[in-house]
Formats: C-alpha cells, sequence, structure tokens
C-alpha cells in the first residue's frame, strides 16, 4: 500500500486532534500515532459523507472490474 | 564454468533465453551467477529476504535436461527470478517482511510460483518488503524486518514500497524480473525510484492465491521486469484462472503485440497540469521529454479530467477496514506491537474501529470510481500521467514529507489520485522509467480499461524502441 498523507492532508490531520491527545508541547516526543490514526479515519469519514451516492449504487460484494 | 559480463546480468528475459537455447551458458551456470549477486550485492540494498540457491539449482539441472533435448517449453525457460516474500514457498520461511511472522513456514506454494515453475523459470529468492506490504499506513521507509530499501541509483534513497526489495534486485542486476504485489501502489512506486519497468495486472486476472492477503478486494500480484516486453512475457505465465482465489476473473493473458491497433488510432488522455505544475520542478524536463517521445510515436494526446471523488479517503478506508479486519489476531494478541514502524501497529488498531457505514459507503463510491473511469476511457484508451511526481524520498525522510517543493497547490487536481483511483476500479497499468532527475530515475504511467494490458505493453514496447531509460544501469559495486 502506498497511501500518503501530503503535507496539507497532515496538517489537516493535526487540526482533527483534540488539544488533549495532542500531549505535551515537546518537540523531542514521538507523535501520538493512535490518535493520529483515529483523526485520519474521522477525516475519510469526513470526506466520504460529502460524497453523494444515489441509491441505485450498491457496492458488488465479490469486486470485479 | 562460464564467466559472465555485466552485460548478462541486465539483459531481457529475451535475450538471456536465446543465449540458453544457444548454449552459450547452462541454466545452473546462469543460476549460480545471479545466485551470486543476491546474496552478495542484495543485503548491500536490504533487498534479500532468503536465499532459494539449493532449490533453484536443482531446477536448473532439470532446465538444462529440457534444453539438451531441445524441450523449449517458454521465454521463461531457465531465468532466475525473484518474489516479494509475501508468497509462500513450500517449506521455506515466509515473513510477510514483519518480526511477528520471521519463522513463518507454509506448506504450499503460491499460484504464480507453481505457474512460473511450469513455465521453466527459476526461483532463486525471496525479496524483502515493507512489513505486511504497509497495511497500517507506515510512516518511515525502515518499516521492514529487513530494514529500508536502498535504491541502487543512490543508498540515501528509499528504493519505494511496498515491493522493496523486487525494485532493487531487479535495478541492480541481481535478478532478470521479480513479481511484486500492489493494493495500491506497491508495484508502481518501487518500479518508478528504482527506474525498472512494472506491470499492476487488472484486479483478478492474475491468482493470489499463496499470497499474504491484505484488502481481498484490491489485491494484485504482478511483474517487475527490465522491460514492457518482459513484462507480457512474464504475464502471460502468471495470468490465468485459478479455482484457489475466489476473485479470479476465469482469463487468460497471451502477450501479443504483433495485433495491437496502429499507434496513431490510439489515444492517451492526460492533464497538462500534472506534467506543467504537480510533478517537481526537477522532474518536468524528463516528463516533457518524455510527450514528445510519445507524440513522435503517433499517439493522439488528448486533455481529459477526472471527476473530483474522495479516491484517497475510499482508498485509505477499504485498505484500512480490511487489513485490520485480516490482522485482527495479530492486533489482538499483542504483538503487534513488534512491527517496526509504530505509525503502522496504531493504524492496524484503529482500523478495528471503522464503522460498518464508512466501509460500505467507500465500497459503494468504488462502483461510481469505476462509472468515472469507464467515462473516460471511453473517449480515450489510456491515460498517462506521471508515475510519481517526485524522485525517491530520502530513506530518513518521513514518508508524509512533502517534497516537492511547491508552496501554493495547482488549482486543477489532473491525475493526482491516478494511483488509489486506479487500484479502487481494479485497472491495468504500466510504469515506464522516462529519465532522471538528477542521479534518480522518473517514469511515466500509462492506465487502460480492465483487460487490455496488451494496448499499455504495446505503447510502453515501441517506447522503449525509441528510448534507452530502461537500459540505463545504476551504480553497483562489482563481485
Amino acid at each position: 500500500m502506498d497511501v500518503k498523507l501530503t503535507r496539507r492532508g497532515f496538517a489537516v490531520a493535526l487540526t482533527a486532534i483534540p488539544v488533549s491527545a495532542q500531549g505535551p508541547s515537546d518537540s523531542t516526543a514521538p507523535p501520538d500515532y493512535d490518535a493520529l490514526s483515529r483523526a485520519q479515519i474521522k477525516q475519510n469519514s469526513e470526506q466520504l459523507a460529502k460524497a453523494s451516492v444515489s441509491m441505485s449504487v450498491e457496492p458488488s460484494f465479490v469486486f470485479k472490474p | 564454468m562460464a564467466s559472465f559480463t555485466e552485460d548478462i546480468f541486465f539483459a531481457t528475459i529475451t535475450e538471456l533465453n536465446a543465449k540458453l537455447r544457444a548454449r552459450e551458458f547452462s541454466a545452473v551456470e546462469l543460476t549460480h551467477a545471479f545466485c551470486d549477486r543476491l546474496e552478495r550485492i542484495g543485503p548491500q540494498y536490504n533487498a534479500l529476504a532468503l536465499s532459494l540457491r539449493e532449490p533453484a539449482v536443482r531446477k536448473a539441472k532439470e532446465v538444462d535436461g529440457d534444453l539438451k533435448r531441445e524441450r523449449f517449453r517458454s521465454p521463461l525457460q531457465g531465468i532466475p527470478f525473484g518474489a516479494k516474500d509475501l508468497l509462500s514457498v513450500k517449506g521455506q520461511i515466509t515473513t510477510w517482511g514483519a518480526k511477528p511472522y520471521a519463522a513463518q513456514v507454509f506448506d504450499y506454494d503460491a499460484t504464480v510460483l507453481t505457474k512460473l515453475e511450469k513455465a521453466g523459470a527459476i526461483l532463486a529468492a525471496k525479496l524483502s518488503m515493507v512489513e505486511l506490504a504497509g497495511g497500517g499506513g507506515y510512516r518511515l521507509a525502515g518499516a521492514s524486518l529487513f530494514g529500508p530499501g536502498l535504491n541502487p541509483w543512490d543508498k540515501s534513497r528509499w528504493s519505494g514500497g511496498s515491493s522493496s526489495g523486487s525494485g532493487s534486485a531487479v535495478a541492480a542486476g541481481l535478478a532478470p524480473f521479480a513479481l511484486g504485489s500492489e493494493t495500491s501502489g506497491s508495484i508502481l512506486t518501487p518500479s518508478a525510484y528504482c527506474g525498472i519497468t512494472g506491470l499492476r495486472p487488472t484486479y483478478g486476472l492474475v491468482s493470489r492465491f499463496g499470497a499474504m492477503a491484505l484488502s481481498w478486494t484490491m489485491d494484485k500480484v504482478g511483474p517487475m521486469c527490465r522491460s514492457a516486453e518482459d513484462c507480457g512475457l512474464v504475464l502471460q505465465a502468471i495470468a490465468g484462472s485459478d479455482a484457489n482465489d475466489y476473485a479470479s476473473a476465469g482469463k487468460s493473458f497471451y502477450y501479443a503485440p504483433q495485433f495491437s491497433r496502429e499507434l496513431s488510432a490510439i489515444k492517451l488522455g492526460f492533464a497538462p497540469v500534472d506534467f506543467e505544475e504537480w510533478a517537481d520542478p526537477v522532474t518536468r524536463e524528463g516528463f516533457r521529454a518524455a510527450i514528445e517521445v510519445l507524440r513522435s510515436m503517433g499517439l493522439q494526446l488528448v486533455e481529459v479530467q477526472i471527476a473530483d471523488l474522495p479516491y484517497g479517503a475510499a482508498t485509505s478506508t477499504v485498505i484500512s477496514a480490511e487489513g485490520s479486519s485480516i490482522f485482527e489476531p495479530l492486533v489482538q494478541s499483542g504483538q503487534v506491537d513488534q512491527l517496526a514502524d509504530k505509525k503502522q501497529v496504531a493504524g492496524l488498531r484503529a482500523g478495528l474501529e471503522i464503522p460498518a457505514k464508512d466501509y460500505l459507503k467507500a465500497m459503494r463510491l468504488r462502483t461510481l470510481v469505476r462509472q468515472e473511469f469507464r467515462r473516460v476511457l471511453t473517449d480515450v484508451d489510456a491515460i498517462l500521467a506521471p508515475c510519481r511526481y517526485s524522485v525517491a524520498s530520502k530513506v530518513a525522510d518521513p514518508l508524509d514529507r512533502n517534497t516537492t517543493g511547491e508552496s501554493a497547490a495547482p488549482k486543477l487536481a489532473g491525475m493526482r489520485a491516478l494511483i488509489p483511483g486506479g487500484n479502487l476500479a481494479g485497472l491495468p497499468a504500466l510504469s515506464l522509467p522516462c529519465g532522471f532527475a538528477g542521479n534518480l530515475p522518473i517514469a511515466i504511467q500509462l492506465v487502460s480499461r480492465p483487460f487490455t494490458e496488451n494496448l499499455i505493453l504495446s505503447i510502453g514496447k515501441e517506447f522503449q524502441k525509441r528510448t534507452d531509460w530502461h537500459r540505463k544501469r545504476p551504480p553497483v559495486p562489482s563481485l
């Protein structure tokens, strides 16, 4: 898999995390990856929610191109 | 014992097979020569997962017997190759690039390896990869049991992922070809970064039986080679129906560039903003030259746009949800903490919390994505875009670091989402080396309709007749 956050995406992900989840503002502290991952899922969810899908479009359980 | 020049290690499959048939050297000699390089040079790029010299030489002896009796089986007969370490080989360790699976052994072979053995190809080594093919979303090039994949063109740069060892090994002349896998970019990225030719087949064309599952609706296995022609020859051998893979399309593939349409009748869709604004400035001259070559071939270049859909969010949601479901036992056991990349650990944990509504929405969106690509690929035969928009990143740099240096994003999106979009829609793609930015390779990608691999391969073959980027060799140390 090669899904990467762009700088803009990363910035959005960071701002989506509650301040309490970001930890102390110590630049040497390791990032809170659990919070970042949840923030990414939330960001994905929001983007998916904005997309309009008509009722007639249903997922193939067995995907075929 | 035959002595081998550097030319042999960078020869194409067709060239090597001709020499084997002419008895310039034996398959055993060729296998030993490539195993020597894999074992001695491979570790310098963190490319080698496991040498399979002993079984490879046994197989090579059989091939030599066949060649002596003029039993010619296929163009791959007697050609050594490497396989990404997510493909199972009976009785041998298959690590999936991850510490928790460092001692894992299967009692069966992956279907693609069985097919290549029948064609007479010789599996010489397992090649390194990003742990679990990066399913949790990794942040560092070092996300692998084997260390970061190092690029033969510049060892301070990443070889790309997740088929890192496959990219390095082919680029460095350690194997004439390799197998990789792609869920979203894992064949195209290392191919582009390492300056080799990689083919992502249509979803369902190649069996995944015996391959680590990351995302059952998106995983593909494909060839990484020296040329488009070699990709066609390998794809012919590995494609085909397999009852062991429920997603098998039941189709075969015959490499037949001779039957492709006149190039002047083929339309390539592209977005100029990709090459003129999104691409890193150091790569633009190379991309411009590549476009000129494509025009000189008689291809019609037509501007196209794809609809603004959340390609990245849908890809990430599907892979995360399916990957975390597959690796739930790993997460629940706590062994997930043994992974090298902490972002990946967190990603696999968090993926278990993706709401069903998001996964289903992403899957429904895939239908729209498919429809959108069908619309675009009605007007044109294939889509052209930079394979990657910048050169290989530095090994020490986090992968979420923006390397293009652009201060303001262009207004038009172009085909930036072609890798996630093409993977969501299950479309075939070909990465073609098209020049250098400094000492690092750059590449274009061609994407076409499902099961039209011959179209993009024939364009690739003609492109490589007119250029020699795929023939360039990195500064590999000699034995």
